[in-house]
């Protein structure tokens, strides 16, 4: 058991008990415990899944072999949320435990099974309000905006917005930020990414962040920009915005301007591929662009219907996806020879599993239904992503049914669509989740 | 019936009369001018640094019955909606400001930007628990008078300035007696009667020393489906300051 957040958890499980019972007891004549005990807010979610993936028989994974995904998983976490408001002062902190059981169904590792316990604090938080509009906090956040649901490139910190799957929680990094309300309609803010937090940095070496935000909410419309630097001195420059053009259609666009990137690309190379997957950009002064478009329309029956077009700069360009196939091909064929040159393939399909790219191509498009409480019980969410350059797709489902005001049902499927050398087959041709959630 | 465009005196009162479907005033005028209409406008609404109240809504559709119970902040023109009950849906929270909507769901770090005719719960849109501000988002034509349970009303129509509110067309039903709103009919582009909606007036604010009626009831019945009926509920109303800060994206996520 992994136990970098009991003492924290210990700790706040602590006040979970004592509070409500300071609250209870004569201490409640106390005006102070008094008000400390109506500022605190327990909340808990046990979340059990199953879940079933089929690996692709692909370059990047041939026969399973390299990356070796368990088909079969099962996983239960309890997910305690507390919270305290105490005048000045808010804190928040999310502790979890994880039990999980995986099995491999395919060669070398057929029939294995692993077993995991782990806990951690996925998030906290420790805001003080130091001025009337000036409010100070750090903690470990998972910080989101804009308005995208493919991708938001003005974030400089997180690559995965948390929509094709929101059962999955995105682990949290350490933030020190301060925020300032200069006005109604704007707000100013300061964001130091401190530390990784949870997130894991396989390939990207972890930097230190510093952002200027800010926001403008006007009458029908919203904008944004964020200017951020890190200590490798890599720059990028966000910004967002939203529309009202009807009371039913929403219009909005998101962009970003990075200054080099951590991408590794395809070059040519004295190794026996003639080819390597090479941080070539990382240090460059050249400037990429991404923007993506987009539209969600509301019908008078319920559902909305979203459209989203993405331009994603750093991805690979017509050459370098081609000089990609042709070294995958040639890295597959040498790792499973098992001949002299199986590391070298075995560490080319790793660097081409963990390109530091959110998209190996640069133009995609998404289409999404969604509609939200349908009779009342049942929220779903119908996505198609196609990759334009490659001609790969990816279907999303998502479901969520309440039967009744404590339990949930979900159930999250993804299902890829394209020949074997395509983005969207490199790693899976399907997963199917399929969940239970109790509400305490 | 007969329709006539309003004259200005005339728009100025309809303008505090259905400057919200919440909101209402405790005296009739019998001519009155704009400019003490205006002053009157200003004063019941301008100086309100907040006003806080819970919604028990209470929706039967297809004949399943649904209860959401919330609590709604409002100052000036932002609405801050945030569910309470039941379990499902705690912690959910809507957010207006102007005609900006989000939707943030916990466990979702992410807010969602929504338009205002998503559905709410029942026959109830996101746009129906704002204090909507009728007066700057219709043009308003007074159709005549009608008599709606023994109260003597003004009948309005309210066009859509921009097509950026919820409702295309509205007929508006405002008690003579109360200033309150009364009755509402909602229609849609293609002209066919959507939903109704009954207002009751019986929570009473106070606002710089004077008493003033505030929504207690709304009931919204489907045009189509008779035995539709969503019943908004509201109590607990409290005028208080509310800080800007509760209407903030930045803060409101909780991670």
């Amino acid at each position: 058991m992994r136990g970098a957040g009991l003492r924290q958890i210990l700790i706040f499980l602590s006040l979970v008990v004592l509070i409500p019972g300071l609250a209870d007891g004569s201490e409640m004549q106390n005006p102070m415990f008094s008000e400390l005990a109506s500022g605190f807010d327990a909340e808990m979610k046990i979340s059990a899944y199953g879940q079933q993936v089929k690996p692709s028989d692909s370059r990047l994974n041939p026969d399973n072999r390299f990356l070796k995904l368990s088909q079969s998983k099962a996983q239960v976490e309890l997910r305690p949320e507390l919270g305290l408001d105490f005048r000045r002062l808010a804190l928040d902190v999310s502790p979890r435990l994880k039990g999980g059981w995986q099995r491999w169904e395919s060669s070398p590792d057929e029939n294995e099974t692993d077993t995991d316990l782990e806990s951690n604090l996925i998030y906290w938080r420790a805001r003080l309000r130091a001025l009337e509009s000036v409010y100070i906090s750090c903690g470990r956040e998972n910080l989101q905006w804009g308005p995208s649901y493919l991708y938001s490139p003005s974030n400089p910190y997180f690559k995965d917005n948390g929509k094709q799957n929101p059962h999955l929680e995105i682990d949290g990094m350490d933030f020190a930020r301060l925020v300032w309300l200069e006005s109604d309609s704007v707000t100013i803010s300061l964001i130091h990414l401190a530390g990784p937090g949870l997130q894991e940095f396989a390939s990207d070496s972890f930097s230190q962040t510093t952002a200027l935000k800010i926001d403008f909410v006007g009458d029908s419309m919203t904008l944004g920009t964020i200017v951020s630097r890190n200590f490798e001195d890599h720059q990028q420059i966000g910004a967002w915005g939203t529309w009202i053009a009807s009371e039913g259609l929403l219009i909005y666009g998101e962009g970003a301007l990075v200054r080099g990137t951590f991408g590794r690309y395809p070059r040519h190379s004295e190794n026996v591929f003639g080819l390597a997957l090479a941080r070539t950009n990382q240090r460059a002064n050249q400037w990429f662009p991404s923007a993506l478009g987009g539209a969600a329309y509301t019908f008078y029956f319920g559902p909305t219907f979203v459209i989203e077009y993405l331009y994603y700069g750093p991805g690979y360009v017509n050459d370098q996806a081609e000089d990609y196939d042709r070294l995958l091909n040639t890295a597959k064929k040498a790792f499973i020879s098992q001949g002299p040159d199986t590391s070298l393939g075995a560490q080319t399909l790793g660097f081409a599993a963990d390109k530091g790219l959110r998209f190996l191509r640069q133009n995609y498009l998404l289409l999404q239904v969604h509609q939200s409480e349908v009779g009342n019980v049942f929220d779903y969410a119908l996505r198609w992503t196609q990759n334009l350059d490659d001609g790969s797709g990816q279907l999303t489902l998502n479901g969520d049914l309440f039967v009744s005001d404590h339990v949930n049902l979900f159930s999250v499927s993804l299902f890829n669509f394209g020949r074997n050398q395509t983005e969207f087959k490199e790693i899976m041709d399907y997963s199917q989740m399929l969940g239970i959630k109790f509400l305490f | 019936m007969e329709g006539s465009k309003m004259s200005g005196g005339w728009k100025m009162l309809l303008l505090l009369m259905v400057i919200s479907p919440f909101f209402g005033t405790s005296r009739a005028w019998a001519q009155p001018s704009a400019e003490a209409i205006i002053a009157k406008a200003d004063q019941a609404r301008g100086n309100v640094e907040g006003i806080e109240w819970t919604a028990d809504i209470e929706s039967v559709e297809r004949h399943r019955k649904q209860q959401r119970t919330l609590i709604i902040r409002h100052r000036d023109d932002n609405n801050l909606a945030e569910f309470t009950s039941p379990r499902k849906v705690k912690g959910r929270k809507l957010l207006m400001k102007d005609r900006n909507m989000w939707f943030i769901k916990p466990g979702l770090r992410k807010p969602v930007p929504i338009s205002p005719r998503q559905k709410l719960i029942g026959g109830a849109a996101n746009g129906d628990i704002a204090s909507t501000d009728y007066a700057g988002d219709y043009d308003a034509v007074l159709l005549g008078e009608e008599k709606i349970d023994d109260q003597l009303c003004y009948l309005f129509e309210l066009t859509a300035i921009d097509g950026k509110v919820t409702y295309d067309r509205i007929h508006y039903w405002v008690s003579k007696d109360r200033n309150v709103a009364v009755k509402a009919d909602f229609y849609t582009v293609s002209g066919k009667l959507f939903k109704s909606a009954r207002f009751e007036h019986e929570n009473w604010i106070n606002v710089n020393g004077e008493k003033l009626p505030f929504v207690s009831r709304m009931i919204i019945s489907n045009a189509l489906v008779e035995d539709d009926v969503t019943t908004m509920t509201y109590s607990a109303v409290v005028v208080k300051p509310i800080p800007l800060a509760a209407f903030n994206l930045n803060l409101l996520v909780r991670h």
